[in-house]
């Protein structure tokens, strides 16, 4: 059976940190409630957690495969047609080095970039429930819960102070 | 330093979102005055794809002129962005705020419009693709010994990660105006804001992003000038075969670029009346920095002008002595000296005058002159070659076209910020917002200081 | 929000709670600080060094070769201790709060500028005859020896005066709580410190002018003596990036002088509480840039000459690279760039106290290594020619060299020793300000710091 998503609506950060005390009290995991705002909190604020992620291994991935391609490019070319310029040998190391540095670079970045789009769950082809006040100063907490549960829940955000409590099966 | 009014984030929100949201009547004056200059640009463009290189002043020895300045001066601007927007963001640095985007996207900007140069410079940039390693029929491949080579694979680096940068470091704004737009925008914003939705996951993940990128984007940005400066100083012509290139290049266009963003600074501030957000402070703070940068660039300039010298080689003094003592490049000399450093750097030393945006405007105006000429001083002496066999001297006269094409660079880069704002805020909102919230003061006696929250 | 922090270590020192507490506690530890143990061990290593001093003064100055590790010593004391002081300016001039407990120990090594200042007087009759070969002096005779030694003199005066203003609110503090120490003397030394609002205004006035100057004295020395003692003896280096390495790799090594002091702090001093994570970490990650920039600033001189390759680069590249000191340009490539690069970029590293220590042990060493290979070799060849004709085989150390080097570690960390019982070793006034201006409180549920920024 399909969970229920509801959010609550508050306009006072107080509210919500106890929304997410209540929550907890409730037997709600970490997993079953996000907090949504407009303006990043310091970490904690609200009591949430936040798991752990990996971003710093993307960069690191990024680094390695760009560094390949670059070796690729700088040597791979210059020994398969083999002619030598300048007067430089074949395989001159500090301008291939510079190559490979970009490409390292570039790697580096594309991958930071993929790994911050994944860590953050992005992209979200629907929003869900929402609400468009909380890029004005709202402050929303979504729970997820089994439906029989909803109404429980709903009166739980409501008593922490919630101005509205939407859902995503309204009237069902 | 009581400046500021305190706002609640629905009035940040109607501050910064304005002039994306309500279109005001000098939107499409600025905008078509500024497309028919740069109309003019690409008339010069079709009328070299044509006529080849013939129609610019560019002569036998001098084969670098203007859009190679062009192009070093532009590069030289791209790096106010990242460069202030990195440093300020690793440093915690609070008057980061409303700079960096701009920075950022001034930084696209001009990456951009630097980056057309070469190619228009090529003659037939039709086949500017042939740097890049494609041929695998004829297994003809670019010549990776050449700085020419090095070129392109930094700047197109360069331009990757910045523009990344800009776009990531926008999803949380793209999720404010998906929230505030209706129809065709609605649908746009939505599918650039990729479902954000303002978690905290989302929001550390964002502070990491700026971590990481700007860490990562910092070598970058030191790398480009650097190589852009080795396509002068690998070869033997004199003035150029100098080691301080690299570092003197990339001082050089901070300086040039931090002026830019000072000079765009103000222009924000009046064009879209955000004197709520881009305060006197901000201009305090990017003068300081300022000093520090001209009095690093000067140190840099005199070195190379130093071991010119010393060196006592016939062929680095002969390029010195026409640099500094004939017409017009003496002239140049003086100038790039005076409105370089003398005139700003004395004027920044006092807080009013860093304080005065009218002034500080003008002044990164004059820098940025001067660093344009120091562009060219630097690069087409060396070449005229008045040392050797004289039936090799060349002078070198820009012609018409070359000044066309400097000048539509300029409306070029404005015209691409002015659209840019038009669809995007300049000053991130969200880090606004958090600017805000991270807003204290603390009573000590009878006085109140201005104070910030930290972890 | 923040960098992520490790859970598992403090990041912020333990300060006894109010500011009388604080300078009780800190008068007491400077009152009972056993330091006669190590003061006798460095004053007979002084002592050693100054036989060895003398065995190397014996063997006459006609021979410049075997003076290259002695003047490697004087350049590395240059580069180290006489660097550490920049991290005060830099942190203050930037505002970083992290800097308050740390502060005053690199503000002392301010006094190794006396013994250097002894150590660069046998220099001076070093400088070869201005006949013949390239300088900067025209035919002004005499004129190098004279400014050089000007310039130290001009550097000294200014890294004590910046001490002494820096530290006059302690000493006042110190002669009025202090049970220990040599307090006539610091009652000498505070005699007018009453801590009014001018004189407060004007000490702080004084330690920031003192304190830019004297990082510009230290630039400019850095110019002097790399030109003075390394370009000019090798006939052909013409490399204005020379004197900007040759800083900014002192610059790198101050920094690893001042880690490495705060680990002798917490580990022997008695100052554990006060020295947390963040008095390691932020400057490792400074470290860690500065390991880039030496990199940057070598390789920014080494392709332009190696892609020149006219036979005086070569020759350069012989002498001071490539040839009879090839080994020690290894061994200081590998502690300066690689390691401190390769190890620092690791988080569990970087974000510790035991990492950076290590770290700048390496840097040390490296550095000497590097600076031993710059002048050993510029001391090896002719100077006068256009280019080097000839690299003679490597000087090899003596037994006075070994006697010196060590006597150089010896005399500076005895003059730092000795001002230690002069001046408080950490900044009294510094914490104090900073228990006034920072306020721990919560934020919804999150504990942060308030941290007041006055102007």
């Amino acid at each position: 059976m399909a969970d229920r998503t509801l959010l609550g609506v508050y306009k006072e950060p107080d509210n919500v940190a106890d929304a997410v005390s209540r929550l907890r009290q409730a037997g709600f995991g970490d997993n079953d409630f996000d907090v949504l705002s407009g303006t990043p909190y310091p970490e904690g604020t609200f009591g949430e957690q936040v798991a752990p992620h990996r971003l710093f291994i993307f960069p690191l991935i990024g680094a390695i495969c760009g560094f390949s391609v670059g070796l690729l490019i700088t040597a791979g070319t210059q020994l398969s047609y083999p002619m030598v310029t300048g007067g430089k040998p074949l395989l001159a190391i500090p301008p291939m080095m510079i190559i490979m540095y970009e490409g390292t670079m570039l790697g580096a970045i594309l991958f930071t970039v993929i790994g911050v789009i994944f860590e953050s769950r992005l992209p979200r082809f629907s929003l869900g429930v929402y609400d468009t006040r909380i890029t004005e100063g709202y402050i929303g907490v979504l729970v997820a819960c089994p439906p029989e549960r909803a109404g429980y829940t709903e009166q739980l955000l409501r008593e922490a102070g919630a101005e509205e409590v939407k859902s995503d099966q309204r009237g069902a | 330093m009581q400046e500021r009014r305190v706002l609640n984030e629905a009035q940040i929100n109607q501050g910064l979102l304005g002039f994306v949201l309500k279109t005001p009547g000098w939107f499409w004056v600025a905008a078509l005055v500024l497309a028919t200059v740069v109309a003019g640009m690409l008339t010069s463009i079709v009328v070299m794809i044509v006529f080849g290189l013939g129609p610019t002043g560019l002569n036998r020895p001098v084969f670098w002129g203007f859009m190679i300045v062009n192009f070093v001066f532009w590069v030289g601007i791209s790096h106010a962005g990242v460069m202030i927007s990195s440093i300020l963001r690793l440093c915690q640095a609070e008057w980061r705020r409303p700079v960096t985007r701009a920075a950022e996207v001034l930084t696209v900007f001009s990456l951009a419009t630097a980056a057309s140069f070469p190619l228009i410079h090529m003659g037939r940039m039709w086949r500017f693709y042939w740097v890049f390693p494609f041929d695998f029929d004829r297994m003809i491949w670019p010549n990776v010994r050449s700085p020419l080579i090095w070129d392109p694979s930094a700047i197109f680096t360069y331009l990757t990660g910045a523009s990344l940068f800009v776009y990531m470091a926008l999803l949380p704004d793209l999720g404010i105006l998906r929230d505030r737009t209706t129809g065709w925008r609605h649908t746009f914003y939505s599918i650039l804001s990729l479902g954000w939705r303002g978690n905290p996951r989302q929001f550390k993940l964002q502070f990491l992003l700026g971590v990481l990128l700007s860490g990562l984007i910092l070598p970058v940005f030191v790398s480009v000038h650097s190589i852009v400066s080795w396509d002068f100083a690998v070869s033997l012509v004199p003035a150029w075969h100098a080691t301080v290139f690299a570092p003197y290049f990339v001082i050089g266009a901070v300086h040039s670029g931090v002026s830019a963003v000072v000079t765009m600074m103000a222009i924000l501030r009046w064009a879209f009346k955000w004197e709520d957000f881009i305060r006197p402070e901000h201009f305090d703070a990017l003068g300081r920095l300022l000093i520090a940068v001209a009095t690093t660039w000067l140190y840099f300039f005199m070195l190379d002008v130093w071991f010119g010298i010393f060196g006592g080689e016939s062929r680095e003094l002969s390029v010195m002595e026409q640099r500094i003592f004939e017409w017009p490049w003496g002239l140049m000399f003086l100038i790039i000296l005076t409105l370089g450093y003398i005139v700003p750097v004395s004027a920044w030393l006092f807080r009013a005058v860093r304080r005065n945006i009218g002034l500080m405007f003008v002044l990164s105006i004059l820098v940025n002159v001067s660093m344009w000429m120091e562009r060219l001083w630097l690069i087409v002496p060396g070449l005229q070659n008045k040392e050797r066999l004289p039936f090799n001297w060349n002078l070198y006269i820009p012609s018409a076209l070359e000044i066309m094409l400097v000048i539509g660079s300029f409306t070029l880069v404005m015209l691409g910020l002015l659209i840019f704002s038009k669809l995007f805020p300049l000053i991130p909102v969200w880090e606004q917002k958090e600017g805000q919230l991270l807003r204290e003061e603390i009573q000590i006696g009878r006085r109140r200081v201005p104070a910030i929250i930290r972890e | 929000m923040h960098e992520p922090r490790p859970h598992h270590i403090d990041p912020r020192p333990h300060l006894p709670e109010t500011p009388q507490a604080l300078t009780v506690d800190l008068l007491g530890r400077f009152s009972r600080q056993g330091i006669s143990g190590p003061l006798v061990v460095s004053g007979i290593l002084l002592l050693v060094g100054l036989v060895g001093f003398l065995m190397r003064l014996g063997g006459g100055f006609a021979q410049r070769e075997v003076w290259g590790y002695y003047a490697a010593t004087f350049v590395w004391v240059l580069s180290t201790a006489q660097a550490a002081p920049i991290i005060a300016v830099a942190t203050r001039l930037t505002k970083g709060y992290w800097r308050k407990p740390m502060i005053r120990a690199a503000e002392l090594w301010t006094v190794a500028g006396i013994l250097n200042l002894l150590l660069l007087l046998p220099l001076l009759a070093l400088i070869p005859p201005l006949e013949g070969r390239r300088t900067f002096w025209v035919n002004w005779q005499g004129a190098p020896q004279v400014v050089v030694l000007l310039g130290m003199i001009g550097l000294v005066a200014c890294g004590l005066g910046f001490l002494y203003t820096s530290a006059l609110p302690d000493l006042g503090a110190a002669r009025d709580k202090a049970t220990g120490g040599p307090r006539g003397l610091i009652a000498a030394l505070a005699r007018s410190w009453a801590g009014t609002p001018h004189q407060w205004k004007i000490m702080r006035t004084g330690i920031t002018y003192l304190g830019i100057f004297y990082l510009m004295m230290l630039v400019f020395m850095h110019f002097l003596v790399s030109v003075e003692y390394a370009i000019t003896l090798v006939p052909g280096w013409r490399d204005p990036v020379f004197p900007a390495f040759h800083a900014i790799s002192s610059l790198q090594a101050g920094l690893a002088t001042i880690i490495l002091t705060l680990g002798l702090y917490r580990a022997f001093g008695g100052y554990r509480q006060y020295l947390a994570l963040d008095q390691f970490w932020n400057p490792a990650k400074l470290l860690m840039s500065f390991s880039l920039l030496w990199f940057y600033f070598w390789w920014s001189g080494f392709i332009v000459f190696w892609y020149g390759r006219t036979p005086a680069e070569t020759g350069v590249l012989q002498a001071v690279i490539f040839g009879p000191y090839l080994l020690p340009f290894v061994i200081g490539f590998i502690c300066n760039f690689v390691a401190p690069v390769g190890l620092l970029i690791w988080n569990p590293i970087r974000t510790s106290i035991k990492g950076p220590i290590f770290v700048s042990l390496i840097v040390l060493v490296g550095n000497f290594f590097d600076r031993l290979r710059i002048y050993g070799g510029s001391f090896l060849v002719e100077p006068f020619g256009h280019e080097v004709e000839h690299v003679p085989p490597a000087h090899l150390p003596e037994l006075a060299d070994f006697l010196v080097i060590f006597g150089a570690v010896g005399g500076v960390v005895f003059l730092y020793l000795l001002a230690m019982r002069i001046f408080p070793p950490v900044s009294l006034w510094e914490l104090k300000e900073n228990q006034i201006l920072t306020r721990a409180r919560s934020l919804v549920r999150a504990q942060v710091v308030v941290i007041g920024k006055p102007e």
